[in-house]
């Protein structure tokens, strides 16, 4: 059970992460053009193009307690692997394209000259961006945020290289089936696994849940 | 009286398109109208003065201040773009009162502005709809009291009759000319519709291709429209005039060169007036007909237009007349015919 809290927690956070994050630099590649736009454009693609374990042995070069930036961490006593905010960036890294990919389609649909007309008015661009520009784009934000918690609550194979532990529900899943099969298993009235098809069941339920909430926005989008 | 907007030497590149340097004096007060076809440039040019770019080169100034390089925040100019772009999610008051609120204005002041301009431009009944739930002419006064509220130094108006009907239309350049009397604003009005801008215009700027090829008061480009030179940029038949009597419910409208239009219209004063060319009957003797207008001159160019012919006919007043190509050969026109224009009092639309 703690491993399902755990995903949900995780990839609650990593979906947080992918708005905060996501909405300025969606709006960013939506709104301008600029050198190296196209380039940042494909960066934040490539999630989508690679294998997850290349994804994981590419994020542990770098935040690997002896590498890069996880040595400059782990020398303040935080690891960046193996523990919840390891988690938290390799979800990140597979699944914020997401977020940022739907504020910038939202953004490059949304007429310019809405903004024009706020600040021709004499509104800041603060005051613009959360009075005119956002009340427009808010659902694409929803809907980024919400397909980046469904995508970072099912990830295993960058985990598997990046935080195996604490398990989540993914790997957890995979532990039990490897290690006991898939029903739940007990001896001598201990049970050692919980079964694995039972807490697959369990997160099909959450993430049909979570899929059923996208339709729902999605529908509103469309009216 | 001093500047309201003026453009210097103003220039930008886009990738397929350029503004060739501009230049452009506003009066400070007065009614402004841009003129071109699309593609002229003219959109552009506003969105330069609204601050939507930084041109390439040039100074834009606003009440003598050169605000160029100001964000469109500072430069006190409001912008109300094409198809009456409203805050869809903001009830018709708090479109209106939206510069207020950015401003920080308390709301009781709010109100009170909101509530004047709204009066006059007919919108109180609306001020708790949506966007979506008015007309295009109730969407086009709420944009331009949402321009207004904020008291700007000029108001860029973006083919503000674009998407509204022709009845609207009318009631709107009257909504156009009354805010722009009783509040004095510069107004700085994009169009195509050389009509539209001889009736509300007090200078126009003809562009074409990204340059501003000429600027005028509309009864100059009436003059021209009407004179042997000819303007490519104005309507057949737009005459400037002024309205000096009233007989039998007709007005009376001086052309000059000696001539009266008989038309039906409650304005006064100076006006432009014209004619379609398809309601202009031709005659080669005076007749008696119903048609309380007659013109007398010789044709003096003949263009084919397939199905039918364009007489100019010069004389008095140039008048432009359609006919069908069986009339013309019927009555054998040619280059210096002689010849009577008629056009009834109702086929006259005062501007």
């Amino acid at each position: 059970m703690s491993a399902i809290a755990l995903t949900v927690y995780t990839s609650g956070l990593t979906a947080l992460a992918a708005v905060l994050l996501g909405v300025p630099l969606g709006y960013l590649l939506g709104k301008y053009e600029f050198p190296g736009r196209s380039l940042i454009d494909s960066i934040i693609e490539i999630p989508l193009m690679i294998p997850h374990t290349v994804a994981g042995i590419a994020l542990i070069t770098i935040f690997g307690s002896a590498e890069l930036v996880g040595a400059v961490f782990y020398g303040y006593g935080i690891r960046l692997t193996n523990d919840v905010i390891g988690i938290v960036l390799t979800l990140i890294f597979v699944s914020a394209t997401y977020t940022v990919k739907q504020v910038e389609v939202a953004i490059r649909s949304l007429d310019p000259r809405l903004e024009l007309v706020s600040r021709s008015l004499g509104a800041s661009s603060t005051f613009t961006f959360l009075k005119v520009t956002l009340p427009n784009i808010w659902r694409s934000v929803v809907t980024g945020a919400i397909l980046t918690w469904a995508r970072a609550s099912s990830e295993v194979g960058a985990l598997f290289i990046m935080s195996y532990y604490p398990a989540v529900a993914s790997i957890l899943i995979w532990n039990l089936y490897a290690g006991y099969g898939l029903h739940e298993s007990v001896s001598n009235g201990v049970v050692l696994s919980p079964g694995a098809v039972n807490v697959a069941a369990l997160m099909i339920f959450i993430n049909v849940a979570i899929f059923i909430m996208f339709k729902l926005v999605q529908r509103k989008r469309e009216k | 009286m001093g500047d309201g907007i003026a453009v210097q030497s103003l220039s930008h590149t886009w990738e397929h398109f350029a503004l060739k340097n501009i230049n452009l004096s506003i009066d400070e007060g007065s009614y402004f109208v841009l003129l071109g076809p699309t593609g002229s440039g003219k959109t552009l040019l506003l969105e330069a003065i609204a601050g939507a770019y930084t041109p390439n080169e040039g100074r834009i100034l606003v009440g003598g201040q050169d605000v160029s390089r100001l964000p469109p925040e500072k430069r006190k100019v409001s912008y109300a773009p094409q198809n009456h772009l409203l805050f869809d999610n903001m009830t018709v008051r708090k479109n209106v009162e939206f510069g207020l609120h950015a401003k920080g204005m308390p709301e009781q002041d709010r109100r009170y502005r909101s509530n004047h301009l709204m009066d006059l431009l007919g919108i109180s009944h609306l001020v708790n709809r949506f966007p979506r739930n008015l007309s295009g002419g109730e969407r086009q006064r709420v944009s331009l009291a949402r321009a207004l509220a904020v008291e700007p130094r000029a108001v860029l108006l973006d083919e503000p009759l674009s998407a509204v009907d022709a009845e609207t239309k009318s009631s709107i350049l009257e909504y156009l000319r009354r805010v722009h009397k009783e509040t004095g604003v510069t107004v700085m009005h994009v169009t195509h519709d050389q009509l539209e801008a001889a009736s509300v215009a007090e200078r126009i700027g003809v562009m074409r291709n990204g340059s501003m090829l000429e600027v005028g008061a509309p009864t100059e480009f009436a003059e021209r429209s009407s004179s042997e030179t000819g303007s490519v940029f104005m309507s057949d038949n737009l005459l400037a005039g002024n309205i000096i009597g009233e007989e039998s419910g007709l007005a009376l409208i001086d052309i000059g060169a000696g001539k009266i239009v008989e038309a039906i219209t409650d304005r006064a004063g100076k006006v432009m007036v014209h004619v379609k060319p398809e309601n202009v009957v031709v005659s080669k003797r005076s007749v008696d007909t119903s048609a309380r207008n007659r013109f007398y001159g010789t044709v003096s160019e003949v263009t084919d237009l397939g199905p039918t012919i364009r007489l100019r006919i010069s004389g008095e007043k140039r008048i432009t007349a359609i006919v069908t190509r069986r009339s013309f050969f019927e009555m054998q026109l040619n280059i210096g015919s002689e010849v009577y224009a008629f056009f009834k009092a109702t086929a006259v639309d005062v501007l």
